[in-house]
């Protein structure tokens, strides 16, 4: 335990001296994360963290298969975990959500906010042997841009109007108005930079600038990686070869990390957590998850349109028994719509403590003394999201609210729930932004994302106040106001913050959990 | 050859009218590809035109009058999801379906009929209770967890096997027949089960005819009767069963791939399903529908061979 505390320490060391370079002149040259085991923070540094060593094959269990390997043509998480392998982006945000350079060195903004000048690395190869210039840059927005490529996050980008190469290695951005989003909205997979020439071929043939470059897709089997030697960063990465193998049955995963088939599980359900620490030859690491869980209230459906009854249904829900016994212990308790990792999140779980009593008077207040029946949909496959909503309807009960639970196969469940707002009470969880923006906008009444139905005028004018502001500290000020507004109103129950659970084989060295879903392999080796 | 022609028309109605059905049910079912693209994190503005590139946004009849004709030029259209020929998709998931289907078959057959034969030439007999008792095991236990334990026993604790994944015929065949062998077992067993039960029961209802009587009372020797007069007839009703756990086999298989991660059709079919990718499970019920059309019509064909008393030029005049 020793050994463990003094890990912390140093991370918590580590998180500290970057929370204060992160203070000081802005941007930095190259990026903390990626400068090798002696400058990193890597999971396990400390005076007496080994040397990574160079080589060997890994190979990453992954639950579904990619969406294709083009970037800009898809919302899939399972194409992004693996493209930051194969990609860069103009900036990268690191284990500590923090934006750091990636293919530009530095950036600097106009004081209106409005204009966006990036300066390039001069060192950069595409897989294809070709030095990536500014060109490469403002063709990749273009491409997004252009309706012809249909890019489903092309909406973030089209505040930009118009694009510059004062030189080869310069990038000036013109947008139509500010965008507090802006630059972390560049450290997303899909804002990648490809090269033109093979833009037609990367859905199968991904060409990029990233630390490895392509081998070979076989659909539903695996993704193999090898080694790019002209990555513009020295010693990484350190593996030879990766291979993203897909093994869609939970249990064929863990077995295939118990036999030493796969090297790495990236996600292991919470259930499975306790025997995988015990099993020999396994580590975990864990980190809290940017995401939450909640159980989504329909605002505008009886009884709930009563502010009363969603209190009372905050009151009546013990968050903690619902992460001991729908997460085996594998969470956080939340009191609002942003996750603990996050800068912005503020504190409010003390704002419904589990109050049986005070849920029933509330409930007798506003006319429902025996309580009422009421159901809650559950999406199928998410098990996760099932069992949350079974131990609330148990707790539920207790207040006298009879609650159905409805398993809806996920199809069925965008359409009716989530697009139709055709339910009452659901759970489900929203993940992986770095700003709170596109965290909290959800429930701004005009919004096709406001599926509990949500309506505050003043909400509103704070999302937009907010999503243009390029001032930090009235940011931070606008969305705790958010965050509490949305807890007052008690919009909806805010569960937990799940942990993000990584199976590896002991020899595996140097992976690191992130905000965004990555696998970011440049920092892992495996001990020989 | 004249009955192949007769019952061609057929044959294609069938297709056709099956096509339709899965097209309207598709339809009913709620579930939009374009929102199980996005899903709940995209920015739901991209819905509309996501739509209209995948072609949903024209009017139904004509979205499956397009594909009707397509697949008359010989075209079944393009995945929505992944983008590319759904033949292309589905040939290139074939090898590994057709393996295991096969290759669990033959693996029932091989044990079934032994032992089928065995446990009727002995019946009331250990060996007669011993058979009996393992088919109705195998009957009994469900395909995914005999996959479990297979897993459990050959992958985690003794590692002979790998626990699941492909390696293609042309890479490596005794690679392949490793990844496929846990696969066989659990896809087979079952059907073995099934088979042994009905071998053994026409075996004893054949053995009982009265021209088995007299073959006996002719001097011929139980060997020869079994085989020559016996097992022949014994093996109609055998082969019409086989046909029909073909089907069985396609539907084990979709979650016998899931358990052994074998990319194969029967994964293809779930994926197409979990996405609504309707061209996609348009084209792969077509093509499973036509396989077991062809199926059915293979085990008319054995029927005349096993007994020539069967013609189906009468057959299919009565």
């Amino acid at each position: 335990m020793n050994a463990r505390n003094a890990v912390h320490l140093a991370l918590l060391t580590l998180i500290l001296a970057g929370l204060l370079t992160a203070c000081g002149p802005r941007p930095e040259v190259a990026s903390l994360t990626v400068e090798g085991p002696t400058a990193s923070p890597t999971p396990s540094p400390g005076p007496t963290a080994p040397t990574a060593q160079r080589g060997g094959s890994l190979t990453v269990a992954i639950a579904a298969d990619v969406d294709g390997l083009d970037p800009h043509k898809t919302v899939a998480a399972a194409t992004f975990q693996i493209t930051r392998n194969l990609y860069d982006t103009l900036v990268q945000v690191d284990p500590q959500s923090r934006i750091q350079s990636d293919l530009a060195t530095s950036w600097e903004t106009s004081a209106d906010g409005l204009n966006w000048t990036f300066h390039l690395r001069d060192d950069v190869f595409f897989h294809n042997g070709r030095g990536m210039t500014a060109a490469d840059v403002k063709y990749s927005f273009e491409r997004i841009l252009d309706p012809e490529t249909a890019s489903p996050r092309a909406k973030d980008y089209n505040i930009m109007t118009a694009i510059e190469t004062p030189d080869d290695h310069t990038v000036v951005f013109t947008l139509s108005e500010p965008q507090a989003a802006f630059l972390s909205n560049l450290a997303y997979g899909w804002a990648a930079i490809i090269p033109r020439e093979a833009a037609d071929t990367l859905r199968d043939h991904p060409v990029g600038s990233g630390p490895f470059e392509f081998v070979e897709w076989v659909p539903d089997s695996h993704v193999k990686l090898r080694r790019f030697h002209k990555y513009f960063l020295p010693d990484v990465p350190y593996l030879d070869q990766v291979t993203f193998r897909v093994i869609s049955d939970p249990p064929a995963r863990l077995i295939s990390l118990k036999t030493g088939e796969v090297d790495v599980v990236p996600e292991v359900p919470a259930q499975e957590i306790a025997g995988l620490q015990e099993a020999p030859g396994i580590q975990v690491i864990q980190q809290p998850f940017n995401g939450i869980q909640l159980l989504a209230i329909n605002n505008a459906r009886p009884p709930f349109d009563d502010l009363r009854v969603r209190q009372a249904l905050n009151y009546a829900i013990d968050k903690q028994a619902v992460i001991e016994g729908a997460q085996w212990g594998n969470g956080v308790p939340i009191g609002g719509h942003m996750p603990p990792v996050s800068d912005f999140y503020v504190d409010l779980t003390d704002r419904y403590p589990y109050d049986p009593e005070k849920a029933r008077e509330l409930l007798a207040d506003a006319g429902y003394p025996d309580g009422f029946e009421t159901t809650i949909a559950l999406p199928q496959p998410y098990d996760f999201h099932i069992r949350n909503g079974e131990v609330i309807a148990d707790q539920l009960a207790k207040v006298g609210i009879k609650a159905t639970l409805e398993t809806i196969e996920w199809g069925t469940y965008l359409e009716q729930v989530y697009f139709g707002r055709d339910y009452t009470l659901t759970t489900l969880g929203h993940t992986g932004r770095l700003d709170p923006d596109p965290f909290l906008n959800r429930y701004v009444s005009d919004r096709q994302e406001d599926y509990m139905n949500y309506n505050n005028p003043h909400y509103d004018e704070l999302a937009k106040e907010g999503s243009v502001s390029h001032d930090p500290e009235r940011r931070h000020e606008i969305y705790a106001e958010m965050q509490r507004i949305l807890a007052d109103d008690a919009v909806a129950v805010y569960l937990l913050a799940p942990l993000s659970s990584v199976g590896l084989r002991q020899e595996v060295q140097g992976w690191q959990l992130y905000p965004i879903d990555i696998y970011d392999l440049r920092t892992v080796w495996k001990r020989q | 050859m004249n009955y192949l022609w007769r019952r061609f028309p057929s044959l294609l109605l069938t297709l056709f009218l099956i096509s339709l059905v899965t097209f309207v049910v598709v339809q009913v079912v709620p579930g939009d590809p374009a929102q199980i693209i996005l899903g709940t994190e995209a920015p739901p503005e991209a819905l509309a035109d996501l739509r209209a590139q995948l072609g949903l946004h024209r009017p139904l009849p004509l979205q499956y009058l397009s594909w009707l004709t397509g697949v008359l030029r010989g075209d079944l259209g393009v995945s929505l999801r992944h983008g590319r020929p759904v033949a292309t998709l589905i040939a290139e998931r074939l090898p590994v379906t057709l393996s295991l289907a096969t290759l669990s078959l033959s693996l029932a057959v091989l044990l079934a009929v032994p032992l089928g034969i065995l446990a009727a030439t002995h019946q009331h007999s250990a060996l007669d209770y011993g058979v009996l008792l393992l088919a109705q095991a195998g009957l009994a236990l469900p395909s995914f967890w005999i996959g479990i334990l297979l897993i459990l026993l050959f992958a985690l604790s003794w590692r002979w096997l790998p626990s699941g994944g492909y390696v293609p015929w042309g890479e490596s065949p005794l690679e392949a027949l490793r990844s496929l062998v846990m696969p066989i077992l659990a896809l087979g067993l079952p059907v073995a089960g099934v088979l042994a039960r009905l071998v053994r029961a026409s075996m004893l209802e054949e053995l009982s005819r009265d021209h088995i009587r007299t073959a006996r009372a002719k001097g011929l020797s139980e060997t020869q009767i079994i085989v020559r007069h016996v097992l022949r007839n014994a093996l109609i009703p055998t082969v019409t069963l086989l046909g029909l756990q073909l089907g069985f086999l396609l539907g084990g298989s979709i979650v016998i791939e899931q358990v052994f991660a074998l990319p194969g059709v029967g994964r293809l079919v779930l994926f197409a399903i979990n996405n609504r990718d309707l061209p996609l499970i348009q084209g792969l019920v077509l093509f499973i529908a036509a396989l077991v059309v062809t199926i059915n019509f293979l085990v008319d064909m054995a029927y005349t061979w096993l007994d020539p008393r069967i013609s189906l030029e009468n057959k299919h005049g009565s």
